[in-house]
């Protein structure tokens, strides 16, 4: 009985309603109208508080389907008083047909249902899977609550810069780059100047080498290897820059064009670099930029300075700049990369895919719901009771239709 | 101080016909005194609170007292909706239960508690112009005035049988919604409850938007292609959270109706006579109208209220035009500062400016989009073009994140200004320098005469 009741508490839809609404109010409570999402999810996440909250509504969606599943494992009472509390019960005339249990577990059968006889009554249910949909989404929430709690726990995470041939070490595992696939057109078209719309890679790929394994890379799903997790976040050009101090290989961001980067040349001042367009194409009412992305042309002026920039492309010649004389190596690229340690993935994958497999399981609830049905004998008469999960109204119509009809009444 | 009288006199009215409406319901009747003892400990606490910051010279941070009146007001509208889904239909489960002292107290409280507060706050504030001696009495004179009806309708409401018209669990969603409508006081608190709650929704949906993907390690980028990315943008606009804004709103008013509904019809089978069992279903459907009825006109006064602040959150927003010249320092170029006395572009609004160039008018659009970048073009589009009489229909205008073409009423999300085609404005070259906008005559003049001549060829519809 204390367990039953302590499985009643803790699986109520209504702890998860009070759960909610402790969450709601401290969200509302702490915003003011203003952005305070992360400072919820810290304390959702990071304080005991929140983590109490998390782990009881993990365990709620657990012992609800818990409930419901023994619920509709128990037989259903068939006594006069639990059928007269059924959505619709019916005392059958003297006249009736229809006079005894057996032959009401013979209609019942014609129905689809299967009676189960008990001492004088009976009992008849359909649908009992039919919590199904409702448990895999309750599995779904309580699998990705718990992942989300592990993604702030058991989760390092580290980026790493490289260049084509390049190695380096990351959350101790050393990574090289084999080759950096940009999957970037040789022109690109951009409608104005000193815009950043239109320009988009859907494709960048790198292939990287660890642990004795090749695999590739790509600015999209991130690829796991030997435990890791890793994906492209940005792509620039690795543009060597040589002065009578040395090289600089300057990690330039000037992607899309419009883009300005600064950086420092032979330890003197800054420079301001943008990718500079081949030519200006007018198409129809618009004139843009057509830049060669492959080998690109770069303006470089000196940060604050007013006069006109240098034009110089990477692999040409040299230029002076402020008496400086500087050659630009042919570009490279370089990919950053993110490389995530995140045991806990795979079960906010599966929990996510529960979610969304509950909810679109939902839909056949429409049409899936339990029925049931009790009767019992009572002053010689049979007793009939009826209920549906849903629809109670249009369920105790049907009731109504079949006890007016034979072989109810003659 | 007719203001504070008026003003008094308007929300103690709202506060006293709902009282007399919960005070004349049978079951809470017998209550009634309770929930009198709450309002007036309400009045009393509020005034006592307000009059602190003042005595203390400190100015008073209404934001807390705002959160926490939508809490409780979301409180007494979702209770109502509670009961009803714990004790379903008549005759199915237990009957909803008497409220207790305590809990009519409370109701009490909290119907007036923090609109008093917001009155105490706003006739405090008057009386350091008016004086208190001139402001004081008439703030009660209203009080009382505005609470009469609590003494002069109470019987005479408790003889219209108002359970033919509700439940208890229903009297309290039509409360929760009136006070949805008719909480706090304009003039002291700037907001409504349901634009709150669509910009909560919203900034948690973003957020939540936001965190998905970097939890499942697919966050966006400028310009690398993302999964999912596309599907991303469209829940962070504004129509999933004003979606479930709506779905907050009228689930309550909804589940009493589906508890009206679902009731089946009486069962008149073991009726003989025809015309008792039309009347016996008559009078069934007679009642199911009485108990609708309310809760009808709390979903149209709520369907009116989210229109309302649909169009406060997203009004059709147009400045007027700007005029331009030529720099004096740069000739042929206009330059635009980015932050001006009218404002910083960071502000994310649609700016408009003309340039006059002999008998030509040339109005063009400037606007920073969400990534820092500017976009500029005329204020015509390549496709729509209004007869000329029709003024008001030319150019665009901004509805929040999206700008939108006043012809048509397309909607050109922002950050694709400077991308021609389509009902996107003309794009117009210019160059950023320093905090200016840089914008060379003769671009601007070419491309408004390109479109003058795309005009003259019939290309417009």
């Amino acid at each position: 009985m204390r367990h039953g009741r302590l499985m009643a508490y803790t699986g109520s839809p209504w702890l998860m309603a009070l759960i909610v609404f402790i969450l709601t109010s401290v969200y509302v409570g702490t915003s003011f109208g203003g952005a305070t999402y992360w400072p919820f999810m810290d304390f959702l996440l990071k304080s005991w508080p929140g983590l109490v909250l998390i782990a009881l509504l993990a365990i709620n969606q657990t012992a609800w389907s818990v409930r419901l599943v023994l619920k509709r494992r128990q037989p259903l009472a068939a006594e006069m008083d639990a059928i007269k509390a059924m959505d619709v019960h019916e005392h059958l005339p003297p006249d009736s047909p229809m006079k005894d249990t057996a032959q009401f577990a013979r209609w019942l059968r014609a129905q689809g249902y299967a009676p189960v006889e008990t001492s004088g009554s009976l009992w008849a249910r359909r649908g009992r899977a039919s919590i199904l949909p409702g448990m895999v989404l309750r599995a779904g929430i309580a699998l990705s609550l718990i992942a989300l709690v592990a993604s702030v726990y058991f989760v390092a995470a580290g980026q790493v810069l490289l260049t084509s041939g390049q190695k380096a070490r990351v959350l101790g595992q050393e990574v090289q780059a084999i080759s950096i696939d940009p999957g970037m057109p040789a022109e690109f078209l951009q409608a104005g100047t000193n815009v950043r719309g239109g320009f988009t890679l859907d494709d960048i790929k790198v292939t990287l080498r660890s642990g004795g394994r090749e695999f590739t890379a790509t600015g999209g799903y991130p690829v796991r290897i030997s435990g890791l997790y890793y994906r492209i976040i940005h792509l620039g050009y690795a543009q060597p820059a040589n002065t009578v101090r040395g090289q600089d290989i300057l990690m330039l961001d000037v992607l899309p064009p419009g883009s300005v980067s600064t950086h420092e040349i032979g330890g003197t001042g800054a420079y301001e670099f943008r990718l500079a367009p081949e030519r200006t194409v007018k198409k129809g009412l618009v004139s843009g930029g057509l830049y060669d992305l492959h080998t690109p042309r770069y303006a470089i002026n000196p940060r604050g300075g007013k006069s006109e920039a240098v034009v110089a492309r990477s692999g040409e010649g040299f230029f002076k700049l402020q008496g400086m004389r500087i050659t630009l190596g042919q570009a490279g690229l370089y990919v950053r990369l993110s490389v995530v340690d995140y045991p806990a993935m795979p079960l906010l994958k599966l929990g996510l895919r529960a979610m969304a497999l509950g909810l679109l399981m939902m839909f056949v609830r429409l049409g899936w719901y339990e029925r049931r049905f009790a009767a019992t004998m009572h002053e010689g008469r049979l007793l009939v009771g009826y209920s549906e999960e849903f629809y109670g109204k249009w369920g105790v119509f049907k009731f109504r239709r079949w006890m007016s009809a034979p072989p109810f009444t003659s | 101080m007719l203001s504070s009288f008026f003003i008094t006199f308007r929300e103690a009215l709202q506060c006293g016909l709902l009282i007399v409406l919960l005070a004349g319901y049978p079951e809470l009747r017998p209550g009634r005194r309770a929930m009198y003892a709450g309002i007036t400990c309400g009045l009393a606490l509020a005034l006592a609170l307000a009059l602190l910051p003042a005595l203390s010279g400190r100015m008073p941070d209404i934001g807390h007292w705002i959160n926490a009146r939508y809490i409780s007001e979301c409180i007494i509208f979702y209770l109502g909706a509670a009961l009803l889904a714990l004790y379903g239909p008549e005759g199915k489960h237990k009957p909803e239960p008497t409220p207790s002292g305590a809990g009519l107290f409370t109701l009490g409280f909290l119907l007036f508690f923090f609109e008093a507060h917001s009155l105490a706050l706003y006739n405090i504030d008057l009386s350091t112009l008016d004086g208190a001696a001139k402001i004081a009495p008439a703030a009660a004179a209203g009080l009382v005035i505005g609470l009469l009806p609590i003494w002069l309708l109470e019987k005479k409401i408790a003889s219209a049988r108002l359970e033919r018209f509700f439940s208890p669990g229903s009297l309290l969603v039509t409360v929760g919604a009136i006070k949805f409508i008719t909480g706090g006081v304009p003039e002291v608190e700037d907001g409504d409850i349901l634009i709150g709650v669509q910009q909560g929704l919203q900034h948690f949906v973003e957020g939540s938007v936001d965190h998905l993907q970097s939890l499942l390690m697919i966050g966006q980028h400028p310009f690398i292609e993302t999964p999912f990315a596309g599907l991303a943008d469209y829940l962070r606009e504004q129509r999933l959270s004003t979606a479930l804004t709506v779905a907050f709103v009228m689930a309550p008013p909804l589940l009493v109706m589906i508890r009206v509904f679902s009731r089946p019809d009486p069962e008149v089978r073991g009726l003989d006579v025809a015309a008792q069992r039309r009347l016996k279903k008559a009078f069934f459907r007679r009642e199911m109208a009485f108990l609708s009825t309310p809760v009808i006109v709390s979903l149209m006064l709520l369907i009116v209220s989210l229109h309302a602040v649909n169009a406060s959150v997203n009004p059709l927003s147009e400045p007027e035009p700007i005029p331009v010249m030529e720099s004096e320092e740069r000739q042929g170029v206009i330059l635009i500062s980015l932050t001006d006395r009218i404002g910083d572009f960071t502000d994310g609004k649609l700016r408009k400016y003309v340039f006059y160039s002999g008998r030509d008018k040339v109005v063009f659009l400037a606007i920073m989009k969400p990534d820092g970048s500017v976009g500029l073009a005329l204020d015509e589009c390549e496709i729509c073009k209004p007869a000329e009489w029709n003024t008001s229909a030319i150019g665009y205008a901004q509805r929040g994140d999206h700008l939108v073409c006043k012809y048509c009423m397309s909607p050109i999300a922002i950050p694709t200004v400077n991308e021609p085609g389509g009902c996107n404005p003309i794009p117009v070259p210019f160059a950023i320098e320093k905090d200016n906008i840089a914008l060379r005559l003769d671009d601007l003049m070419r491309v408004h005469k390109a479109a003058r001549d795309m005009e003259k060829k019939g290309t417009h519809f």
